[in-house]
C-alpha cells in the first residue's frame, strides 16, 4: 500500500434487494479505503457480490445503507444530476460485455463522454484520437462495433472510459470473455495506463494469474471485502 | 377472491368514509337548487372524493412498506373500496331504495349526482387506481407542493384576469386574455415545480392541475352562467366526464412546462444543448428496410430512368432536359459502382439538375393546370393527357430524389467506411413512417375540412352581408320621424358608404290563385340611390324604377288583373312576359329581356304599385313581372267590428331579385318607402337607417362612433355581427366540434408516436445505461428520446400542412362543382386561413410533444443498472 491519501473512503456499504417481499442482503458492511493510485483486484465467486459492489462505487446504484466518501464528500448526497456529471468526470467504467454503442464508430463511442460535457465536435474528436492511438487502435477509428474483434471491442471501451482522464477506473471482469493472450495483452495496456498516469484502478476479475499482477488483492465472500492472504 | 383478502376493511372503511362524506356535503350543500346543475356538482365531488381516497391508500400503502421502494397500485383496497360504494350507489340510485344517508336523493339534485357517480363502478375503481397510483408516487412533500403550485396558478391566473378588467372593456377580449394568462401560469408553473425539484414533478403536477380543474369546473357549474344548463347536457355521466376538462387541458400544460423545466434544468444546471441528444436520436430512428444489394438499386435506377425518360421525352416540352439527366444517372450509378474519385462531382451536378427539373416541371405544370381549368379542349386534345404528364413529372422528380437519397447515403457509407449494417428489427422503422402519415393525416384533414367550412362561412358573410345592411340604427318607440337627419349624422362618419331610411313589416303575400308565402316586406326609396344600388346589382328581371313609376311596369295598364293560369312547377327562368289582354297573343313570344317602357303608354284610372320579390318566392307563387299579388298586413289601423282587421293591398310585380341566399330570396319583397308607410300604418315614420360600410371589420367600431354621435338613447345601433348572433355562433360551434373531431385523428397518430418510442426505449434498454454510465444525465437521456418524438411529429406537422395547404389552393384554383340545387353554391367553397393553419400546426406539435414525455420519461428513470444486468 503507497502513502497517498484515501480517495474512497467505504463505510458500511450495505445492499439489500427484495424479492417478492424477501430480502437478499448481498452486501453486508464493506469497508475499504482506496487510495489515489492504488491498484485493488478483487476476486469472488459467481454471485458474490462483486458487480453490486462496481456500480455502487461508481453510483450506478444506491446503497441500502453505508457511505461511499470521494475525496472526503459523501458522493449520495448529491442530486442525480450532479451525481451522473461525478460519473462523467472521475469515474471510468469497463465491462465484461464491452458495452458499446452499436450504432456509433469506434471514435464516436470514445467522443461520447466529451460530448456529454458539452464540449465541441472537434475537441472531442481530438481527444478520442489520441486515447484510441494510445490504445493502439489508429487503423480501426471509423468501425462499428460489429465490425471489431473482441480485444479491439474491449480496449474501445478501455480508451472511452479514459477519456476524460478520470481519478477512479473500475473495470468489472474486462477480461471475462477474452482469450489468454487477448486478455493478458488488456492487463498490459491497464498497467502501461497506470505507469503513465498513476490511475487508481478497482478490478474484478476470475483470472487469478492476472489478479495476482495487481499489488492489492481482495476477495469478496459472505459480503463483505477480506485481503487475500 | 383475491379483491377481498387482508386490505378489505381499508377500502371497505374508507367507502364507508366517502359515503359519510357525501352525505355530508350533500347536507351542507343543500341549498344549491335541485336540477342537472346540482347533480353534475355532485358527481365531480364524488370523482374529487375518489382521487382523494385513492391518494391517501397510496400513500398508506408507501409508508407501510418499510425500505422496500413503492410498489405501485394497492389493487386489492381499490378493488374493496369500489366495490361496496358502487353496491351502496346501486341501491341508492336504481332500487329507489331510500339509504338513510340521503334522505332527499330520490329528487335530484347533488345526492344523487353523487349516487350516480359511486354507481358507475368503473368510475371509483378507475379514479381510486389513479390516485393511489399518484400517491405511491409521491414524495415527502408532493403534497404540498401540489397545494403551493394550485395557490400559484389561481393566483396568477385571478391576478390576470383582474388586470385585464381593469386595463380592458370588452368581455370577449377579457375572458381570452383570462384564459391564456392561464394556460400560460400553468405552464409557467409545471416549469417552476420541475426546476425546483430537478426532476419531471408528475405527481406534484397532476394533485395541481385536479386541484385547479375542480376549482374551475365547481365555480363554473355552479355559478350562475351555467356551462352544464346552458348546454342542456341530460347525464350525471357526461357532466362527470366534463369534470375532467379543465383538469386535463391544465395537466396538458402543465406536462409541457414541467418537461421543458425538467430538460432544461434536470441536470441541476442550465443546460440547453442537445447536440449529441440530436446526433443519437437520429441514429436511434434511422428507418432500415431490408437492404437490397448495390446491384438491385442500380437495376431499379436505369430501368427507373429509361422509362421516366421514354415517357417524358414524349410529353414534356423540354425532352433533351430529361436525355442529359437521364445520362448523368447513368454516369453516377456507373461511379457508384466503380467507387470513383469524381462521384463528389457528379453529385453536385446531378443536384443541380434535380432542382431544375423540378423547376421544368413546375413550369410546365403551371402550364397545363390553368388549361385544364379554362377547359379548352382545343390547345390540350384530352384533360387527361395533361395529367398524365404531370403525373409523369411527379415520377420523374420522385426518381431524382430517390437516387439522390441513395447516392448521399452511399456516399456516407463509403465517407465512414462501413461495409456492412447492423440490422435492426423492420418494425420500428414501418411504425415510425405510420406515425408520420399517421399526424400529417389528421393535420392534412384539419386544415382542408377547416377551409371549407370557413368557405362556406365567408360565402355567407358575404352573402349576408351583400343582402342586409351592415349597420343598423334604430330607435326606441313608434316615432322614427326624423330619419333623414339621423341619416346625414350617420353619413358625417368617413366609413360609411351608403345610408338609407327603410320600414320593415311582416306580410303575407297570396296570389289570386290563393298561393300564399309569409314575407318580409321592406320599403325604401327608390328615388335614394344608396338604397337600391345592391338591389338593382341583384335584380333578374324588371327594373327599380317601376316602384316610383308603376304606370311603366309592363302590364300596368291592362285595367284587368289576369286569371293566370293552373300552376304548374315554375320554369326556372322567368321567360316569358305576362302579355296583356289588349295586346295582341303575339306578344307572349316576347323575348324574356324586360319589356322596353313604353313611356307614351300613358294609364287612365288606377295604377297599382309595384313590389320587388325574390326568386324563390317568385317560383313558389309562380309569379312574374307584370303579376299582380296582394299583400295582407296583420297589423293594421284599421279597427273593425272583430277588433283590428287585417289590411290588404294589390301590388304589381316590378322586379325579381336572386341574391344566391335562399332565405333572403324565398323571404323578401321591396316596396316604396312611401306604400310601407301607409301599408304599415307608419305616416312619415321609419323602422330603422341601415348603413354600409367600406370594412366590414370595422362595424363594430363604426357602430359605437354612429352610437356616440347620435348621442345614444333612444337611439340604438347594432353592426351585422349583432344582427345575425345565432348564425355565426352555431357556425363556429360547428368548426370547434369539427377541430375536436379531426384533432382525435391527431391523437391516434400521437398513440402511435407513444407506441414506437416505447419500443425504442424497450430496445435500447442496455444502450441508455451505457449512456448513464458514461455520465449522461437523467434530462439528457429524456432529451434524446423526446427529440425523437418531436422529429416525427414536426415532420408529419409539415407533411401535413403541405399537403393540407397544397389540397386547398387545388380546390380554390380548378374548382369543385357542387348540386347546385342542394348547395345554393355552385363550387366548393374554399378559404384559407393561415392563422388556422397556424393553430393547427401549433397543436399538432403540442399533442405529439406530449406524447413523448412518457416514454421518454420512462427512459430517463431507467436504472442502470438494470440496463448492464440484461444480456
Ligand atoms: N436487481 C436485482 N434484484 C435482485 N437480486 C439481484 C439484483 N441484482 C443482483 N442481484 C443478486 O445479487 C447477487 C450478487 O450479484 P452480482 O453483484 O452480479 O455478483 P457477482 O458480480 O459477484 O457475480 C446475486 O445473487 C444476484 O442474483
Ligand atoms: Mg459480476
Amino acid at each position: 500500500m503507497n502513502n497517498s491519501r484515501a480517495l474512497v473512503e467505504i463505510h458500511k456499504l450495505r445492499k439489500t434487494y427484495w424479492m417478492e417481499d424477501q430480502p437478499i442482503e448481498v452486501l453486508q458492511g464493506v469497508d475499504l479505503e482506496i487510495c489515489s493510485g492504488d491498484r485493488i483486484s478483487i476476486i469472488g465467486p459467481s454471485g458474490s457480490g462483486k458487480s453490486t459492489f462496481l456500480h455502487l462505487l461508481g453510483t450506478l446504484d444506491v446503497p441500502s445503507s453505508g457511505q461511499v466518501l470521494f475525496n472526503g464528500n459523501d458522493v449520495f448526497a448529491q442530486s442525480p444530476g450532479a451525481l451522473a456529471a461525478f460519473r462523467n468526470r472521475s469515474i471510468g467504467f469497463v465491462f465484461q460485455f464491452h458495452h458499446l454503442l452499436p450504432e456509433f464508430t469506434a471514435l464516436e463511442n470514445v467522443a461520447m463522454p466529451v460530448l456529454i460535457q458539452r464540449r465541441s465536435a472537434s475537441e472531442s474528436h481530438e481527444r478520442a484520437v489520441t486515447v484510441l492511438e494510445l490504445m493502439g487502435l489508429h487503423h480501426r477509428l471509423h468501425h462499428r462495433p460489429g465490425e471489431l474483434s473482441g480485444g479491439e471491442q474491449q480496449r474501445v471501451a478501455i480508451a472511452r472510459a479514459l477519456v476524460l482522464e478520470p481519478k477512479l477506473l473500475l473495470a468489472d471482469e474486462p477480461t471475462g470473455n477474452l482469450d489468454e493472450s487477448t486478455a493478458a495483452g488488456i492487463h498490459e495496456l491497464l498497467d502501461e495506463t497506470h505507469e503513465r498516469t498513476g490511475l487508481t484502478i478497482v478490478l474484478v476479475t476470475h483470472n487469478s494469474v492476472l489478479a495476482r499482477r495487481m499489488p492489492r488483492r481482495l476477495q469478496m465472500l459472505g459480503g463483505v471485502l477480506r485481503p487475500v492472504t | 377472491m383475491r379483491c377481498l383478502a387482508p386490505p378489505f376493511p381499508l377500502g371497505a372503511s374508507f367507502a364507508l368514509g366517502i359515503l359519510v362524506a357525501q352525505a355530508w356535503l350533500a347536507a351542507m350543500l343543500d341549498f344549491v337548487p335541485r336540477g342537472v346543475r346540482a347533480q353534475g356538482t355532485g358527481a365531480a365531488m364524488s370523482t374529487a372524493l375518489f382521487l382523494l381516497a385513492g391518494y391517501t391508500m397510496g400513500c398508506l400503502r408507501r409508508q407501510g412498506q418499510g425500505r422496500t421502494p413503492p410498489t405501485g397500485i394497492p389493487w386489492r383496497s381499490v378493488c374493496a373500496f369500489s366495490a361496496v360504494l358502487t353496491v351502496m350507489g346501486l341501491a341508492g340510485t336504481w332500487g329507489n331504495f331510500n339509504l338513510p344517508l340521503f334522505p332527499a336523493h330520490a329528487h335530484g339534485g347533488m345526492a344523487r349526482g353523487m349516487l350516480a357517480a359511486n354507481a358507475v363502478a368503473l368510475a371509483p375503481m378507475f379514479l381510486t387506481a389513479v390516485g393511489a397510483a399518484l400517491g405511491a408516487g409521491a414524495r415527502k412533500r408532493t403534497t404540498v407542493f401540489g397545494f403551493i403550485g394550485a395557490v400559484t396558478l389561481l393566483v396568477i391566473s385571478f391576478g390576470i384576469r383582474e388586470a385585464a378588467r381593469y386595463l380592458l372593456l370588452d368581455p370577449n377580449v377579457i375572458s381570452l386574455v383570462a384564459t391564456g394568462g392561464l394556460g400560460v401560469a400553468a405552464l409557467l408553473v409545471g416549469f417552476v415545480l420541475s426546476w425546483a425539484h430537478k426532476r419531471l414533478a408528475f405527481v406534484e403536477m397532476a394533485i395541481t392541475a385536479l386541484l385547479v380543474g375542480y376549482a374551475i369546473y365547481l365555480t363554473v357549474a355552479m355559478g350562475p352562467t351555467s356551462l352544464v344548463v346552458s348546454w342542456s347536457l341530460p347525464i350525471e355521466q357526461i357532466l362527470l366526464a366534463l369534470s375532467f376538462v379543465p383538469s386535463i387541458a391544465l395537466m396538458a400544460l402543465l406536462a409541457v412546462g414541467g418537461s421543458l423545466g425538467f430538460l432544461l434544468f434536470g441536470s441541476g444546471r442550465w443546460d440547453p444543448g442537445f447536440q449529441y441528444e440530436l446526433k443519437v436520436a437520429t441514429r436511434y430512428l434511422q428507418v432500415n428496410f431490408p437492404q437490397p444489394t448495390r446491384r438491385t438499386w442500380v437495376g431499379l435506377v436505369h430501368a427507373g430512368f429509361v422509362v421516366g425518360a421514354v415517357w417524358t421525352s414524349l410529353f414534356l416540352p423540354e425532352p433533351q432536359l430529361v436525355w442529359w439527366g437521364t445520362l448523368l444517372g447513368v454516369l453516377v450509378a456507373w461511379m457508384i459502382v466503380r467507387q470513383t474519385r469524381w462521384l463528389r462531382l457528379a453529385l453536385g451536378l446531378q443536384l443541380a439538375f434535380f432542382g431544375s427539373s423540378l423547376w421544368g416541371v413546375a413550369q410546365y405544370g403551371a402550364r397545363v393546370v390553368p388549361k385544364l381549368m379554362s377547359g379548352s379542349d382545343t390547345v390540350v386534345p384530352a384533360g387527361a393527357v395533361g395529367w398524365t404528364n404531370v403525373a409523369l413529372g411527379g415520377l420523374v422528380v420522385l426518381l431524382y430524389g430517390g437516387l439522390w437519397a441513395i447516392i448521399t447515403r452511399r456516399l456516407m457509407y463509403r465517407h465512414i467506411g462501413l461495409r456492412t449494417r447492423t440490422q435492426k428489427p423492420l418494425f420500428v422503422g414501418v411504425v415510425t413512417v405510420i406515425s408520420v402519415l399517421g399526424v400529417a393525416i389528421g393535420v392534412m384533414a384539419l386544415i382542408v375540412v377547416l377551409s371549407v367550412m370557413s368557405g362556406f362561412e365567408a360565402d355567407l358573410k358575404s352573402k349576408i352581408l351583400g343582402a342586409h345592411a351592415h349597420i343598423i340604427v334604430e330607435k326606441y318607440g313608434d316615432d322614427f320621424v326624423e330619419y333623414e337627419a339621423v341619416e346625414r349624422t350617420v353619413r358625417t362618419v368617413p366609413e360609411v358608404q351608403t345610408a338609407a331610411a327603410f320600414v320593415l313589416g311582416d306580410a303575407m303575400i297570396t296570389t289570386d290563385e290563393g298561393l300564399i308565402a309569409g314575407t318580409l316586406v321592406k320599403g325604401i326609396d327608390p328615388g335614394s340611390e344608396d338604397a337600391v344600388v345592391e338591389i338593382r346589382r341583384n335584380l333578374l328581371r324588371g327594373d327599380v324604377r317601376y316602384l316610383e313609376q308603376p304606370d311603366q311596369i309592363p302590364g300596368a295598364c291592362s285595367g284587368v288583373f289576369k286569371k293566370l293560369p293552373k300552376f304548374k312547377p315554375p320554369p326556372t327562368k322567368i321567360d316569358t312576359v305576362l302579355s296583356s289582354t289588349s295586346t295582341s297573343s303575339s306578344s307572349a313570344q316576347l323575348p324574356d329581356t324586360p319589356v322596353p317602357v313604353d313611356s307614351s303608354n300613358r294609364c287612365s284610372g288606377r295604377v297599382l304599385p309595384g313590389v320587388l320579390i325574390g326568386r324563390e318566392l317568385a317560383n313558389q307563387l309562380g309569379a312574374r313581372v307584370g303579376y299582380v299579388v296582394k299583400l295582407i298586413s296583420p297589423v293594421s289601423e284599421e279597427i273593425g267590428p272583430m277588433g283590428p282587421t287585417p289590411k290588404l293591398r294589390r301590388f304589381r310585380v316590378a322586379g325579381v331579385f336572386f341574391s344566391g341566399m335562399y332565405e333572403y330570396d324565398a323571404k323578401h319583397a321591396y316596396i316604396s318607402m312611401g306604400q310601407a308607410q301607409k301599408f304599415f300604418g307608419k305616416r312619415g315614420r321609419a323602422s330603422g337607417v341601415e348603413l354600409k360600410i367600406s370594412d366590414i371589420d370595422l362595424s363594430a367600431l363604426v357602430a359605437s362612433d354612429i352610437n356616440r354621435r347620435l348621442g345614444g338613447q333612444p337611439y340604438h345601433v347594432r353592426d351585422w355581427r349583432d344582427m345575425h348572433k345565432e348564425l355565426f355562433s352555431a357556425l363556429l360551434l360547428e368548426k370547434i366540434a369539427m377541430f375536436v373531431a379531426l384533432a382525435m385523428i391527431i391523437m391516434v397518430a400521437s398513440f402511435l408516436i407513444v407506441a414506437t418510442l416505447v419500443i425504442i426505449v424497450l430496445q435500447r434498454g442496455r444502450e441508455i445505461a451505457i449512456l448513464k454510465s458514461v455520465g449522461a444525465s437523467d434530462a439528457s437521456i429524456m432529451k434524446i428520446f423526446v427529440i425523437q418524438g418531436v422529429i416525427v411529429g414536426l415532420s408529419g406537422s409539415l407533411l401535413g400542412v403541405g399537403a393540407g395547404v397544397a389540397i386547398c389552393l387545388l380546390v380554390e384554383q380548378v374548382g369543385l362543382q357542387l348540386d347546385n340545387s342542394v348547395f345554393y353554391i355552385e363550387l366548393l367553397p374554399v378559404a384559407l386561413n393561415w392563422s388556422e393553419v397556424g393553430v393547427i400546426a401549433v397543436s399538432a406539435i403540442i399533442i405529439t410533444y406530449l406524447a413523448t414525455i412518457y416514454p421518454a420519461m420512462t427512459a430517463a428513470v431507467l436504472k442502470p443498472v438494470e440496463g448492464l444486468r440484461e444480456e
